[in-house]
């Protein structure tokens, strides 16, 4: 398997669908002649063409609603926002036509459409290019929201992504587009609405995505030598629909869980991940739920306040104490 | 003071939530004046008088004897007027617009005393009956719930180790694999049977339990401890107590103490040790150790109803006689209980000395006494082979358990001061010398 | 019930097709009616905005265009979504919220839905349609088809920002969409001519913005728009590229059915009425060349009532949707 970044394993993920369906095509800013605001689209307009491959002007809701009408006349738009951030211009389109059109027609319309961009913070960017924006799109029925944390799932999700006749929102990070891992050639698809155990273990379920679990698997080893544990961790990799059941097996086995997010905990992911198990799963728990969310205040700009409101190892550390009764705080 | 006055129950300790009503001083209808004693009241530290905070008449007094209320419940209404007629809805009504209270409310409408004179008693009932209510609710884990329910335990058997006593998983496994015992026997569905003719009773936790529970297991739970074990040869401080105590016979003051105990003399030698092992007397305190400067020993006693420890302060400057004076005395106003008790000063100690002498027990481990570092346990005195200059002679001895927290105390300080303690128990003169 | 007509006649019109022309304006103006009456009968409920007076836009483009084109409007769309050849059955099955309308019951007034029409609704987002329609023409220049998308926005919508973002691109792309702006003079209870700056009915300024073709119709004489947008499609099949078209028109009723109309006059309405009302236009043609007499037309709006009255007869005793229908066409 070839060493790739997550950058490319997006881009050969396009390539290889575009390749596949003419009805394919990727629209966004500068996608095209400028190959990507973060290289994504690399390569693809002198592969492709221009009819394929499209700069628009910075008009999110206008392409947004472009995409809408492309895919309900039967083409499969990939409309990249060069950040959530930016996307949040678009959500009429994508809340209220996207993710409706199929249920208002009466299951008349299918709606092949990606749209996808690096969501959450990246660095020192402060409050307005730090939007997370999975807790809002995952609360809209007919949306899909897809959030891989590595290379390979990158490509397979995206594959997948482009495959489905329903509306994607696919959750990207500036941080991880140079993150390397091995990705599968060609026919590498990873299904939607199927978590995966990124670790086995026994003591505590730890559920994240995305970045946040990136984040997580890095100091996960050490942290549970210093604390004796064995954390079986549980990357969802879409978050709409949520594949319930593996969440519902692993606190079967493990009777503990914490949840890692990096967006707001208010009615989040997160948050309705807690409900769930406590509703489901009532009698398997052997502590409180643990929750590990950003604070709830608009991304800092300074680097320190940055770490300061964003989950860490340290505070990780301190809730896997108090869950599995080292600490009685 | 036209309107009649709720009173209500007030915090006597810093840590108090609750108190028991001992006895009332006064009877419904009787006059008393601002100041006088009114009610006497169990705390989770002590029993004190509590002194009428109005002058007038007990119209009502709606708290039991022997029943525990949170504090700010009512308990009580003091008018100046003798007859006039009041409605205790309303009191309590205005009292808890004032600040939240406990307030039964279901039963509160029934409470109009000027007309019908049973309310009140309800309202104190099911004031009593919610705290019943608070006082066996038993935390558990859901999965620790399910789990004893699969197996036929009893919740409240179980002894929780979680944050609050939470009962949790590894709780309810270690009674089902016997390594941790149920406070009742597990039963089986034929002994349930047998038992069955035997009712269970239900007794209910005094405050002081209540917080001897609280202390030692936070205790046992947060600190780790260990122990170190030692043998001491007595005679020569039983030969030289015999010395003072015929000394004592012919020569005691009127009314002083006839003679003095061997605990006596151990918390003469202990405190010696301990004015020259600075670290037995320092606490963990999270973000610092602090080390005490006095050297005041506190000594277990039992009581029918359960344990204190009364301090002995300055113990390092006093001689064998002067603390077998104050030994004497505290041990006598622990046991008198009431007033005599909570007058007395619990706290300020800086090492403890937990003697079972009397019993037959030969030796043990205790349990540190929070914020302390270091407790001596002390067993009973026992004849035992000698082998002296190479014959073999009946020997004194006891056995004495240190117990220490890991976290102050490492094992190397832990044991100096033993060796410290031992030495001047094998010689007792050398505690003149210092 | 289908008056699609048989002939086209661009510049001599036939008989029987200025008489197709006024048959169906009759046929939608009594539609909305009987849609009002049943409205307050509780038949249904929710949003219910009418299309009375309106008609002539609505018949001229729909008769010059074809089955083939696209049409999407915004949630004024009842009768747009008959004239692009949805049975008119299946719209008030979907107005009664029943199984058989044309969104299965799940869009009611504003969502009116045909993939295999070509009609794309029926959208309730004020100016949410227009991005879309943008997409579907790009999907015509993309697959180098020779269809049209035909975008009818309020004249409320103009002041949207996507509404630009999407006239834009259609610039940029050259892609074969015509905008027709259907400006009845008030955006709900607003006149139009307080919240631009173009003047209230000069509203194809807009398009100046960005150098995109642009004209003006009569929407009350429904042969003007036939032969404008007769002529506006058939130019966009030859090249490709968008064009804003104003329509002026008036609405008599309110914004929708719980609109009183405090903000004008009885006068202005009345006034409509009697000098520019696109049937009254049409037919006084049609009674001034002989074509058809005062009581053929009378005859033709008796049976017209008499359909609709059966129709609506017949839809009463639809199937409201399974319970379980709640639960699909959530995701494909």
């Amino acid at each position: 398997m070839a060493q790739m970044s997550f950058r490319d394993a997006l881009q050969q993920a396009m390539a290889e669908e575009m390749a596949r369906d003419s009805r394919v095509f990727l629209m966004g800013e500068e996608v095209a002649e400028y190959d990507g605001a973060y290289k994504v689209s690399k390569g693809l307009l002198s592969r492709f063409g221009e009819k394929r491959v499209v700069d628009t002007p910075i008009s999110e809701a206008g392409f947004a609603g472009l995409g809408v009408g492309a895919a309900m006349a039967g083409l499969r738009p990939i409309i990249e926002m060069m950040t959530w951030n930016f996307g949040i211009q678009a959500f009429d389109q994508i809340i209220n036509h996207g993710a409706k059109m199929r249920y208002m027609s009466g299951g008349q319309f299918t709606m092949p459409l990606v749209f996808r961009a690096p969501n959450g913070s990246a660095h020192m960017l402060s409050s307005q290019h730090s939007q997370y924006v999975e807790g809002m799109l995952t609360n809209i029925p007919g949306l899909m929201v897809v959030c891989p944390s590595h290379p390979a799932d990158g490509k397979g999700l995206l594959k997948s992504s482009i495959r489905s006749d329903n509306c994607i929102i696919f959750l990207e990070s500036e941080m991880m587009y140079g993150d390397k891992g091995e990705v599968p050639e060609g026919e590498h698809i990873v299904p939607l609405g199927q978590a995966r155990i990124a670790r086995e273990g026994q003591d505590v379920t730890l559920v994240s995505w995305g970045k946040a679990l990136r984040g997580v698997m890095r100091y996960l080893s050490s942290l549970e030598d210093e604390l004796g544990l064995s954390v079986e961790v549980i990357d969802l990799r879409t978050l709409q629909p949520l594949d319930e059941q593996t969440i519902f097996t692993s606190i079967a086995k493990t009777h503990r869980m914490v949840i890692v997010e990096e967006g707001w905990g208010f009615a989040s992911v997160g948050a309705e991940i807690a409900a769930l198990v406590g509703c489901h799963s009532f009698d398997e728990l052997d502590a409180p739920i643990e929750r590990l969310a950003s604070a709830f205040v608009p991304m800092p700009y300074n680097e320190h306040l940055e770490k300061e409101v964003l989950p860490s190892r340290q505070k990780l550390k301190v809730l896997l104490e108090k869950l599995t009764y080292q600490s009685r705080s | 003071m036209s309107q009649p006055v709720l009173i209500t129950m007030p915090k006597l300790s810093d840590t108090m939530e609750e108190g028991g009503i001992s006895c009332w001083f006064v009877k419904e209808g009787d006059y008393i004046e601002e100041g006088d004693p009114l009610v006497e009241i169990e705390t989770d530290k002590a029993t004190m008088e509590y002194h009428s905070p109005e002058s007038g008449y007990l119209r009502k007094v709606l708290a039991n004897p022997g029943s525990q209320y949170p504090l700010t419940a009512p308990i009580a209404v003091i008018s100046e007027e003798k007859n006039t007629a009041f409605n205790l809805d309303d009191l309590i009504r205005s009292l808890s617009q004032q600040k939240e209270i406990p307030v039964h409310q279901d039963e509160s409408e029934q409470a109009n005393v000027a007309t019908e004179d049973t309310g009140h008693a309800e309202v104190a009932a099911s004031a009593a009956h919610e705290q019943k209510k608070s006082l066996t609710r038993v935390i558990a884990s859901p999965l620790a719930k399910k789990l004893a329910s699969d197996h036929d335990l009893i919740l409240a058997d179980i002894q929780g180790s979680g944050p609050r006593g939470r009962i949790i998983k590894s709780d309810v496994q270690g009674v089902l694999s016997g390594t941790k015992k149920s406070l009742l026997p597990t039963t089986t569905s034929d002994s349930v049977e047998r038992l069955s003719q035997k009712p269970d009773k239900v007794i209910p936790i005094s405050l002081m339990r209540k917080s001897i529970a609280k202390s030692l297991t936070a205790s046992k739970q947060l600190i780790p401890h260990y122990y170190l074990k030692s043998t001491w040869q007595l005679d020569t401080l039983l030969g030289m107590r015999q010395v003072w105590n015929q000394h004592l016979s012919t020569h005691r003051p009127a009314g002083s103490a006839q003679k003095v105990s061997l605990n006596d003399c151990f918390i003469y030698l202990v405190a010696r040790a301990v004015r020259q092992h600075p670290i037995v007397r320092s606490f963990w305190q999270q973000d610092h150790i602090l080390e005490k400067g006095a050297v005041h020993i506190a000594m277990a006693v039992a009581l029918d109803d359960g344990l204190v420890t009364p301090v002995i302060h300055d113990a390092d400057q006093m001689s064998v006689y002067d603390i077998s004076e104050r030994s004497r005395y505290l041990i006598q106003q622990c046991q008198a209980g009431g007033k005599a008790r909570s007058d007395l000063d619990l706290t300020g100690g800086s090492f403890t000395i937990s003697n079972l002498g009397r019993s037959s027990v030969d030796e043990f481990a205790a349990v540190i006494n929070p914020p302390q570092s270091a407790i001596l346990a002390i067993g009973r005195l026992r004849s035992a082979p000698q082998l002296i200059d190479g014959s073999w002679q009946l020997s004194q001895e006891i056995s004495v358990t240190l117990s220490c927290d890991h976290r102050v105390i490492d094992g190397k300080e832990g044991a100096r001061f033993l060796d410290t303690l031992s030495e001047l128990v094998a010689n007792p003169s050398l505690a003149l010398l210092y | 019930m289908s008056l699609q007509a048989s002939s086209k006649a661009p510049d001599d019109y036939q008989a029987d097709f200025l008489i197709s022309l006024l048959q169906d304006m009759i046929f939608y103006r009594r539609f909305e009616e009987r849609v009002l009456v049943a409205y307050t009968k509780m038949k249904f409920a929710g949003f219910c905005h009418l299309h009375i007076g309106q008609e002539g836009l609505c018949v001229g483009v729909q008769r010059a265009i074809d089955p083939q084109d696209y049409v999407i409007t915004g949630y004024r769309s009842h009768t747009q979504a008959i004239a692009k050849g949805i049975p008119a059955r299946d719209v008030l099955a979907e107005l009664f919220g029943k199984v058989s309308g044309c969104s299965r019951g799940k869009g009611g007034s504003m969502h009116m839905f045909s993939r295999e029409k070509r009609f794309y609704g029926g959208h309730g987002i004020v100016g949410g349609q227009v991005p879309i329609a943008v997409g579907m023409a790009w999907k015509i220049h993309y697959n180098e088809e020779n269809h049209v998308v035909v975008c009818y926005l309020g004249d409320g919508a103009i002041n949207q920002g996507q509404v630009y973002e999407a006239m834009n691109m259609a610039c940029i792309w050259q892609l074969p969409v015509l905008f027709i702006i259907e400006n009845n003079l008030y955006g709900m209870g607003t006149h139009i001519g307080r919240t631009t700056s173009v003047g209230a009915k000069t509203l194809y300024k807009r398009a100046l913005a960005f150098d995109m073709a642009h004209s003006q119709v009569n929407g009350q004489n429904v042969l003007d728009v036939y032969q404008q947008v007769n002529k506006l499609v058939k130019g966009m099949r030859e090249a490709p590229g968008p064009h804003l078209l104003e329509a002026l028109t008036y609405r008599y009723k309110g914004h929708s059915v719980s609109d009183p109309s405090l903000y004008r006059t009885k006068e202005e309405i009345q006034g409509y009425m009697n000098h520019d009302d696109p049937i009254k236009n049409l037919s006084d043609k049609l009674i001034q060349d002989k074509i058809a007499s005062k009581d053929d037309i009378k005859q033709w709006d008796k049976k017209v009532k008499a359909t609709l009255k059966t129709l609506e007869a017949s839809v009463d005793k639809d199937m409201d949707p399974e319970l379980s229908e709640a639960y699909e066409h959530v995701y494909s």
